[in-house]
């Protein structure tokens, strides 16, 4: 027999014996039964008696009546004869009591016959037979609840009895959580007994809070439903307190009664007020200064900034990102680099410094080297004229050696750092985005060199933006390549796709950035290559910095922008751009 | 924005009912208090409660610590602990749940799983089938709780990262356990890299390790 038909036929024998098996873990669930039952019996009834109060749904504990009920049978024997249907109309059962008023005595007999324990059939209790409570002054005598005009039937005896078996309905509410100095606005149906709710208005119920303008917001009833408008200005949980008059409900030898009941709200705090700013244990290696900012001039001006996330600063962690920036006045080679040295790495901080660091080192002598060479000039030139002209690859290669090389210096000099240090390669985990631009007589040449996320872009107000990077994130977020990874350096396809180029007659600017900007600004990897997403983060930061050449402290107002509040975005924040 | 799912798989069977899941709640009201006052969770952390005994039930699907009202938790008589099929729920609930990176849309962070049980699973079968399913949805962490001197960690191990168990049971140990959920939860905002695991914080003196 072949070898998988075998399988096949002990696949499916496995089978019936997970049949057999699963059999099995029905007994098994059987005897777990009997050992949770087992359990019960350490469970504290006075603890369950709290918690079926607690979770609002008997509103009022009827076990105490039903357990007097049961205590005192002789005396409300009667009631478990014919009870009156709750659901019968309204019109019938209204009647008994006013119009038999002898039988108020067997009402009054049951609840004086109660030592009732409970707070709320105690007050009822003491209502009937004195129509006047002291707990509750306001109490609403019941003739003041609206009767339908009936004619007196036949009374019922029993009728009277029924405010005894039957728990007090009540209303319950529940309200959505509020933000500190956010407007609240929400429209909220509470939630009513159901032979009320066809019946009565909240205005009508006499519903109405007690502490509300002490939350910061007011209510408006609008029939069963309340509106709340306002603006918290506290944050934190409060119990808000409400009255309604329970009407009479037909049974006339129960009175109205007011009834008061709580909310539980929640006011989320203002994130910004929960973050704290945090120095880091000064015996840390690498300290780094929690915001930088630079500007460079040559031929064009290239300015960058670079904070520290508030994220680090409310853990008291250093910043983690980096940057440098370079004009070579004698070729007029533009070098920015930026850096992400990854929040789960404990050195990243150094790892994304030495980055910065070895690739404006190693990347000088290619200025005046290939970069400066006719043939490089001639491809360039062709390819700004012709982008089919085959010299793509030519300029690709100049860059493999120039770029490629200076990133592979810079890997190199963190493997030696963390072995120096006795440290994983991955403590010093960092991304890494560099380009290079250059003024030719033609336009602009920019290289760029990308590994992980963030990324760099040829940005000009009026043509679709040139993105130099492809989108390095994984399906997670959080996850992306680094600088530091060693199957990267593995194979030259690899490196030669992370160099990108492009070319401009005139552009607006080269701008490159970590990914505690890009994420918030453009939030997917499709949006980074949207032109009007450019246009925006422009005119964003156009709004607080003089984005020119000649501006001195374009820098300086770039360093406050990058402090712009978005929700769940609080990473450090490095952006570099080059300004022809 | 990146959202980080926490979800919370709760044993709510007979055995749990009385003081135990009275000493949960308070366990949760306090977790809950602690990520409000956290900037990070207030803003990523979403939380989902699923609880198991003779039925599963998806109490509360991914809500974001904002807008979250703690509902009610309630325990049958007795019965059964079905985790198997809680897990399945979980599964399916993590599939529809939790977004994945695509071009168009920023996935979340990978999601944490912390479950909870003072038994053991009483549809082994279907425990041990989804073993499997559960393992390739790509959990930052799960961690597992055996709370009680009845319940089982063997089960336990194979599903989850750390397993930690609680002797006595009462209000103190469970807001033990979950101040640590709270705080892992918020070291989580932040740690999580590409291939390191999630680091959690120490857990308190209460909760001895198992794994």
């Amino acid at each position: 027999m072949p070898r998988d038909m075998d399988d096949h036929r002990d696949h499916s024998q496995s089978r019936s014996r997970e049949h057999v098996e699963k059999d099995g873990a029905n007994d098994d669930e059987l005897l777990d039964a009997d050992d949770d039952g087992q359990d019960i019996g350490k469970f504290d009834p006075k603890i369950a008696e709290t918690q079926q109060f607690l979770s609002g749904e008997t509103p009022l504990p009827d076990t105490p009546w039903s357990a007097q009920r049961e205590g005192k049978s002789t005396v409300i024997k009667e009631s478990d004869g014919p009870q009156i249907n709750r659901d019968q109309p309204q019109s019938n059962r209204v009647q008994s009591a006013s119009t038999q008023p002898t039988k108020r005595t067997v009402s009054d007999n049951a609840a004086a016959q109660r030592t009732v324990s409970d707070e709320e059939p105690n007050h009822f209790a003491a209502v009937q037979q004195t129509n006047a409570s002291p707990l509750e002054p306001t109490a609403v005598p019941p003739t003041r609840t609206p009767q339908p005009a009936t004619p007196p039937t036949q009374p019922n005896p029993v009728a009277v009895l029924r405010p005894a078996s039957v728990p007090l309905p009540s209303i319950t509410l529940v309200l959505p959580n509020g933000s500190q100095g956010k407007s609240f606005s929400v429209r909220v149906q509470p939630k009513l007994p159901a032979n009320w709710q066809a019946a009565f208005t909240l205005e009508q119920l006499g519903f109405q809070f007690l502490n509300l303008s002490e939350h910061g917001i007011n209510a408006q009833l609008d029939g069963q439903e309340i509106v709340f408008s306002g603006t918290p200005s506290t944050s934190g949980e409060s119990t808000i307190e409400f009255e309604y008059t329970l009407p009479n409900d037909g049974a006339q030898d129960r009175p109205a009664i007011k009834k008061t009941g709580t909310v539980n709200w929640f006011v989320n705090p203002d994130p910004r007020s929960l973050w704290k700013t945090l120095e880091p244990d000064p015996s840390l290696p690498y300290a780094k200064i929690h915001s930088d900012h630079a500007r460079v001039s040559g031929s064009a001006t290239a300015i960058a900034a670079s904070v520290r996330g508030r994220s680090h600063a409310h853990e008291g962690t250093f910043r983690d990102d980096d940057f440098v920036l370079r004009c070579d006045d004698a070729t007029g080679w533009h070098l920015m680099v930026v850096c992400d040295g990854a929040g789960s790495a404990k050195f990243s901080r150094r790892g994304s410094q030495i980055a910065c660091e070895t690739v404006c080192r190693y990347i000088q002598p290619h200025y005046a080297g290939e970069l400066a060479s006719k043939a490089f000039e001639d491809n360039a030139r062709e390819f700004y004229q012709d982008s089919q002209c085959g010299k793509a690859h030519a300029i690709r290669t100049s860059l493999y050696q120039s770029m490629g090389t200076a990133a592979h210096k810079a890997f190199q000099a963190i493997k030696a750092e963390a072995a120096q240090k006795a440290a994983e390669l991955g403590d010093f985990n960092t991304t890494i985005i560099f380009t290079l631009a250059k003024r030719f007589d033609w336009g602009w040449f920019v290289g760029a060199f990308c590994i992980g996320d963030g990324g760099a872009a040829i940005y000009s107000n009026d043509s679709p933006v040139k993105v130099l990077n492809q989108p390095d994130g994984g399906e997670f977020a959080g996850q992306t390549r680094f600088l530091t990874m060693k199957d990267i350096w593995g194979s030259a396809q690899n490196i030669m796709d992370r160099i990108q180029f492009g070319v401009a007659d005139d552009l607006t600017a080269v701008i490159a950035m970590t990914d505690g900007v890009s994420d918030p600004k453009f939030e997917t990897d499709n949006r980074f290559f949207d032109t009007q997403c450019w246009h925006d983060l422009w005119q964003d930061m156009q709004n607080e910095v003089e984005l020119t050449k000649k501006n001195p402290i374009a820098d300086q107002q770039l360093l406050k922008w990058l402090d712009f509040w978005s929700p769940g975005n609080h990473d450090d924040r490095t952006i570099a751009i080059l300004l022809p | 924005m990146r959202r980080l799912p926490v979800y919370l798989l709760l044993d709510t069977s007979g055995s749990m009912r009385g003081e135990r899941i009275e000493a949960v709640k308070v366990g949760l009201q306090a977790m809950l208090s602690s990520l409000r006052h956290d900037p990070h969770s207030l803003e990523v952390v979403h939380l989902s409660i699923i609880t198991f005994d003779r039925d599963v039930k998806v109490l509360m699907p991914l809500t974001s610590i904002e807008e979250l009202v703690l509902p009610e938790l309630e325990t049958p008589d007795s019965g059964p602990t079905h985790m198997g099929e809680a897990l399945e729920v979980l599964c399916q609930q993590v599939d529809r749940e939790v977004i994945k990176s695509t071009p168009d849309q920023k996935g979340d962070w990978k999601p944490l799983l912390f479950l909870m049980t003072d038994g053991s699973p009483s549809d082994k079968q279907r425990f041990n089938n989804v073993i499997p399913v559960l393992k390739s949805k790509d959990f930052a962490t799960i961690v597992a709780l055996a709370a009680g001197d009845r319940a089982k960690t063997d089960s336990l191990t194979l599903i989850a990262n750390h397993v930690v168990s609680l002797e006595t049971v009462d209000s103190a140990t469970f807001s033990g356990f979950f101040k640590w959920v709270s705080a892992s939860v918020s070291s989580g905002n932040m740690s999580m890299g590409v291939t390191s695991e999630l680091q959690l914080p120490p857990p308190p003196d209460e909760l001895q390790i198992v794994i």
